[in-house]
């Protein structure tokens, strides 16, 4: 038992250092993505100039709400971005031979989930540093730590997304346009970038059945002391129950992907 | 050869000897339940849809003893990649079953693949910006070589296909015939008992296919077995303990 624990977990750093010196090997990659975050948050800052509206009570608290928005958004990308790694090793042939590994496929994709997450926490610090610093950002201390579980949840619900986006991979093979799909679909039900109250009531029902309207809420609520439409810990639980019921149901989803994908024979086609 | 090895027919699991006897593995056990590195049996794959399928392999028999080196030859097409592939376990069988070591490929996947190692017909299978060493490194954790042993045998691969050189060079950097040796370190350093190769001979010069024959020995030499598949007519300079000619969706003796 502690042999093959200590067996999954070189697995598992063998895969963070694969993708940590693959990122590193790109060296503009950083200095981009830096770049990005800033010019996003330029772009909200004055964007949020223009906001007049009774919902938000100063311009500032508008540029505040968005900049949580934008860090959720990071963070789905990087569980999205599952999807088109598994379609780039497939192209590449890598896995191939993750799948006849002791390790196994549906190991090899978790463990592959765990660079991008900790890429987005690190980009979440830079965009709140860059807010806060150059922008006027007011972080409310005193209840940020509590961001970090929040996260961790919210990234455990994110990835049972993730992984079933790698399931219609293995099956579908290109899905890039799903991706986008999904983001924009998020991005309008969860209230990332506007409050849900402005949705007709006919779509305003889809807020409530994913994670990512309570993650959002939760770390307004605890980073930059948004109000919340309902309590803390009716979210919580709402978060906590997406977690448990997502996470299993996406990695049996993926293993009968692959399953099915072998019986097929497409397995390793792209 | 014996003719015992190539029947067509189909032999139920149960009614194979030794099978029968043979208590369920333990979880996680990777103590093998039979010595008999391969044992293919009832063989099937067929592709497309139900109204238009075509059969690559029909009832298809093969054992592999220890200690041998098998050669299946066959024209383009013939099914020689489908074949390693069902026995890699990467795709399933139509029907019919495949023993490692009396494993099954998923019900002991971890034991069966422990044990396995294939080496595809290609140039791919790696990562283009990670150096030799962290490329073969990484294919050793992956294959739960554990860690007290890794740094060794990762060493000995490097040795093995002459590439200390090399071994701080990125993969995209590295000309065909270096990276097909990259490929059969990756394929080695796990120790595997029974190798499956396709076509492994490509881009490599005299001195690689040396390497490649000596670790195709020390695999022989404690009781693997080897499988080579190549095209009809290529050169391949090694003795085999047996030839078969993979044709008409079946294995004969070449």
């Amino acid at each position: 038992m502690r042999t093959s624990v200590s067996l999954y977990r070189d697995a598992v750093l063998g895969v963070l250092d694969r993708d940590w010196t693959t990122f590193k090997s790109y060296r503009m990659q950083l200095i981009t993505q830096i770049a990005s975050v800033f010019f996003a948050l330029a772009l909200f800052h004055f964007i949020s100039r223009l906001v007049h509206v009774q919902v938000f009570g100063s311009r500032n608290s508008y540029f505040s709400y968005v900049v949580i928005g934008m860090i959720i958004i990071e963070v789905l990308q990087s569980t999205l971005m599952v999807g088109s790694s598994l379609q780039g090793e497939l192209v590449a042939g890598t896995f191939e031979r993750v799948m006849i590994s002791p390790f196994g496929p549906v190991a090899a994709v978790l463990s592959s989930m765990i660079f991008p997450f900790l890429s987005s926490f690190v980009g979440a610090l830079i965009t709140l540093f860059f807010g806060t610093v150059v922008f006027g950002l007011h972080v409310h201390w005193s209840t940020a730590a509590l961001a970090i579980p929040i996260a961790f949840l919210a990234a455990g619900s994110f990835a049972a997304v993730g992984l079933i986006f790698c399931s219609s991979t293995v099956l579908f093979k290109r899905i890039i346009g799903g991706a986008g799909m999904l983001i924009t679909g998020i991005a309008l039900v969860s209230g990332l970038y506007f409050p849900i109250a402005l949705l007709p009531g006919w779509i305003s029902w889809f807020s409530n059945v994913q994670p990512f309207t309570p993650s959002v809420d939760l770390l307004r609520h605890v980073l930059v002391d948004t109000p919340l439409r309902q309590s803390a810990s009716t979210d919580l639980l709402k978060l906590v129950g997406f977690l448990v019921v997502l996470f299993p149901t996406s990695v049996i989803l993926l293993r009968g992907a692959m399953r099915l994908g072998m019986r097929r024979g497409t397995i390793i086609e792209y | 050869m014996s003719d015992s090895l190539l029947q067509s027919e189909t032999v139920r699991p149960e009614d194979r000897a030794g099978f029968s006897s043979i208590p369920a593995p333990e979880p996680g056990s990777l103590s093998p339940l039979s010595q008999t590195p391969l044992d293919a049996w009832g063989l099937a794959r067929s592709w497309g849809k139900r109204s238009e399928r075509t059969c690559v392999l029909e009832n298809l028999e093969l054992t592999l003893e220890p200690g041998s080196l098998t050669w299946v030859g066959g024209a383009n097409g013939a099914g020689k990649t489908t074949l390693l592939r069902v026995i890699a376990g990467l795709i399933s069988p139509t029907s019919g079953h495949v023993r490692v070591f009396g494993f099954h490929p998923e019900r002991d996947r971890r034991a069966y693949q422990q044990r396995l190692a294939f080496l595809s017909a290609s140039s791919t299978g790696m990562y283009a910006r990670l150096t030799v060493c962290k490329q073969i490194d990484y294919w050793a954790r992956i294959a739960f070589v554990p860690r007290a042993q890794r740094a060794e045998a990762v060493a000995e691969a490097l040795h093995d296909f002459s590439l200390e050189d090399l071994s701080d060079r990125r993969v995209d950097r590295l000309s065909m015939g270096q990276r097909q040796r990259v490929r059969l370190a990756m394929t080695f350093v796990k120790e595997p008992d029974l190798v499956l190769l396709d076509e492994p001979r490509n881009s490599l010069d005299t001195e690689g296919a040396a390497t490649l024959v000596a670790a195709i020995h020390r695999v022989c030499a404690r009781g693997g077995a080897v499988l080579w598949c190549s095209p009809l007519g290529e050169p391949l300079g090694l003795r085999f303990d047996r030839r078969l000619l993979l044709e008409d969706r079946k294995l004969r003796p070449a």
